[in-house]
């Protein structure tokens, strides 16, 4: 996509949920508002086994140039933005039909330099079942990452991601992800890094399909995470699930907002969506917006949002154990975030998750 | 001590020189501007049972949360001391790591965190010179969990977050087994345990009650029949009306409490 056909576009409006806590001119890497710079360097994409063996065939990573076609919003000013900045450079990760791998795959983002840059597309085959645990890493000042995924029918892909950029970093991350017939997705993201973090994420739901996101995202000093979800039921007989859990402590902020659609006629729809947040100062804040358009009669369609402070009991609870105050709110934080992933069914991602968050937990405390 | 040095020596020294594990001396509570402990005076030497029983509202758990450090509870009047350190001095975590142990009446759900985490670190948090290694420790675990009949997969499961009642005293009392208290108060253990679950319980208590001192809270007499107290003490209106051994706790099942009221007595 072209930076004459982004210029174009409009400023997303401030009245947009999605925008109004955040808008445009604050993402911007430059705040000249209707100019993609010219000296975005891409990311480093990498892909091993998580178990150290040899890739094993069906699955690969290349690099392509892309003909132009996406599954994103075209109208979409900071999805058009992050195209016009690869300007074609796109990464395809291919899974073919029918492949079954038993040890998750690993991909690895790096992102460095003051502006960097990375548009990966993932295609999983039909019936295949994998794990893929992504890690997004580095310096980068500014980094955009556009992930679009196509499920085949009668997959299980899972996938679990630690995004751990520099504290300083402002991310702005879209994806979409158009599910495949009768097939099971989940994706889990544990949101560590970045001082200004925007996540846009588009996904559409085929019949007999389940679909998961979970997010665990930690935050502390002037840390700002959005997320924004829109999950779409365009047929029926499917189930969604998006789960967020948000720490914030110092002045640091998290902004959730979820729109479900269910389209009219796609009956036997099952949707929820769970907001919580743990606010461990007086300045931290937290907004969860779900938000509901429900079209079709017979359906299941459920949201709940909750903001409170550390519970004392469990904070007397812990202390009567021997654990001091810090050393007890860490764990309660360390099993709010961990909690978010409760209905993850594979351990292997699920695992991974709680290694990599008790990590930068352990760090925090030294810091 | 000879009983004439009593009332002489500051409590704090009186408690260095006997086995006297805790010493509650005049003790008066208040919770939001409520007194609920009206002077209460109690002592327990290493290797005692006592049972403090009562009705529903006699300040029986306030006594446990207050002797624990809730900050909720606020002492108006009269001392505590714990092995001749006055509590006044010691922040919750440091009662627990001094060898003071409370088994919830209602224990609380810490989502996310596995039991096998929240073990480890609490022992090595509370027995920090005694600290087993992690082979030890697991076999320690094993050993207690045998005892309470819970097996491995318990380990992985977040803390009380979905567990039946019966689970959750179970998981006080695994604790309770590998922190090693010098004082354990057990506040309303028993309740809603089914006859296997409660043995259990029992066997656990009983198998520290040697090497410490036990203050058990209950309403009804039927833990009371797998753990013999060595003393039972009758709350009402945040006062003791009674003391006695465990024949008190017969009287109290056939009779009531009625008969205990200050007014009847």
């Amino acid at each position: 996509m072209s930076k004459s056909f982004y210029a174009t576009l409009e400023t997303p409006s401030q009245a947009i949920h999605a925008w109004k806590y955040t808008p445009w001119k604050k993402l911007h890497p430059t705040g000249k508002l209707n100019e993609v710079p010219d000296d975005f360097l891409e990311a480093e994409v990498a892909i091993s086994m998580m178990d150290g063996s040899e890739l094993p065939s069906g699955i690969s990573l290349t690099k392509t140039i892309s003909n132009g076609n996406t599954s994103f919003q075209h109208d979409d000013k900071a999805v058009a933005f992050l195209l016009a900045a690869c300007d074609g450079d796109t990464w395809k990760l291919n899974i073919e039909e029918n492949t079954l791998i038993t040890s998750p795959v690993h991909v690895s983002i790096r992102a460095s330099g003051h502006l960097a840059i990375s548009h990966i597309q993932v295609q999983v085959g039909n019936n295949s079942d994998v794990e893929i645990i992504w890690s997004v890493s580095g310096e980068a000042g500014w980094f955009g990452l556009l992930r679009e995924g196509i499920i085949g029918h009668g997959c299980h892909y899972h996938e679990g991601m630690e995004q751990a950029l520099s504290p300083f970093s402002t991310i702005l991350r879209a994806e979409s992800w158009d599910i495949g017939r009768d097939s099971t997705t989940t994706s889990s993201l544990l949101s560590l890094g970045g001082e200004l973090v925007r996540s846009d994420l588009r996904g559409t739901l085929g019949k007999g399909t389940t679909y998961k996101q979970f997010i665990a995202s930690n935050g502390k000093g002037s840390r700002k995470d959005n997320h924004h979800l829109q999950l779409t039921h365009p047929v029926g007989n499917n189930h969604s699930e998006l789960v967020i859990h948000s720490s914030c402590d110092d002045k640091s902020r998290a902004i959730s907002t979820g729109k479900l659609t269910i389209s009219k006629g796609a009956d036997g729809s099952d949707a929820s969506q769970i907001f919580k947040n743990l606010l461990l100062s007086e300045k931290a804040r937290a907004d969860s917006i779900p938000e509901l358009e429900v079209l079709a009669d017979d359906v299941s369609a459920a949201h709940g949002a909750a903001s409170a402070p550390l519970d004392a009991n469990q904070m007397f609870y812990l202390m009567s154990r021997g654990l001091d105050a810090e050393e007890s709110e860490g764990l309660i934080v360390n099993g709010f975030l961990i909690a978010a992933f409760k209905n993850l069914p594979r351990d292997s991602i699920s695992d991974w998750l709680k290694g990599r968050l008790t990590i930068h937990l352990d760090c925090n405390l030294l810091e | 001590m000879h009983s004439l040095m009593k009332g002489i020596l500051a409590p704090h020294l009186e408690n260095m020189l006997t086995s006297c594990v805790l010493s509650i001396s005049d003790l008066h509570v208040s919770v939001e501007g409520t007194v609920v402990i009206k002077g209460l005076s109690l002592e327990i030497q290493k290797g005692e049972v006592h049972a403090i029983m009562g009705r529903n509202g006699a300040g029986k758990s306030t006594l446990a949360n207050v002797l624990m450090g809730h900050p909720d509870y606020e002492i108006t009047q009269g001392s505590i001391h714990f092995n001749g350190t006055p509590l006044d001095e010691l922040e919750v975590f440091e009662r627990a790591r001094a060898g003071m142990f409370l088994s919830f009446q209602y224990p609380q759900a810490i989502p996310g965190v596995q039991v096998g985490t929240f073990l480890r670190k609490s022992v090595q948090a509370v027995r920090k010179d005694d600290c087993p290694n992690n082979r030890e420790l697991r076999d320690e675990m094993k050993a207690a969990m045998k005892i309470l009949g819970v097996d491995n997969s318990f380990l992985a499961r977040y803390v009380n977050d979905g567990f039946s009642g019966g689970e959750k005293k179970r998981l006080e009392i695994l604790q309770m087994l590998l922190l090693k208290p010098k004082l354990a108060m057990l506040d309303e253990t028993d309740s809603g345990l089914d006859i296997d679950a409660l043995r259990m319980v029992a066997d656990g208590i009983n198998s520290i009650s040697d090497d410490a001192a036990c203050l058990v809270i209950t309403h009804y007499q039927r833990l009371l029949d797998h753990v013999k107290p060595s003393h039972v003490h009758v709350m009402i209106d945040g006062r003791i009306v009674k003391e006695g051994g465990s024949e008190l706790a017969i009287q109290v099942e056939d009779k009531g409490y009625d008969w205990l009221e200050p007014t009847n007595a």
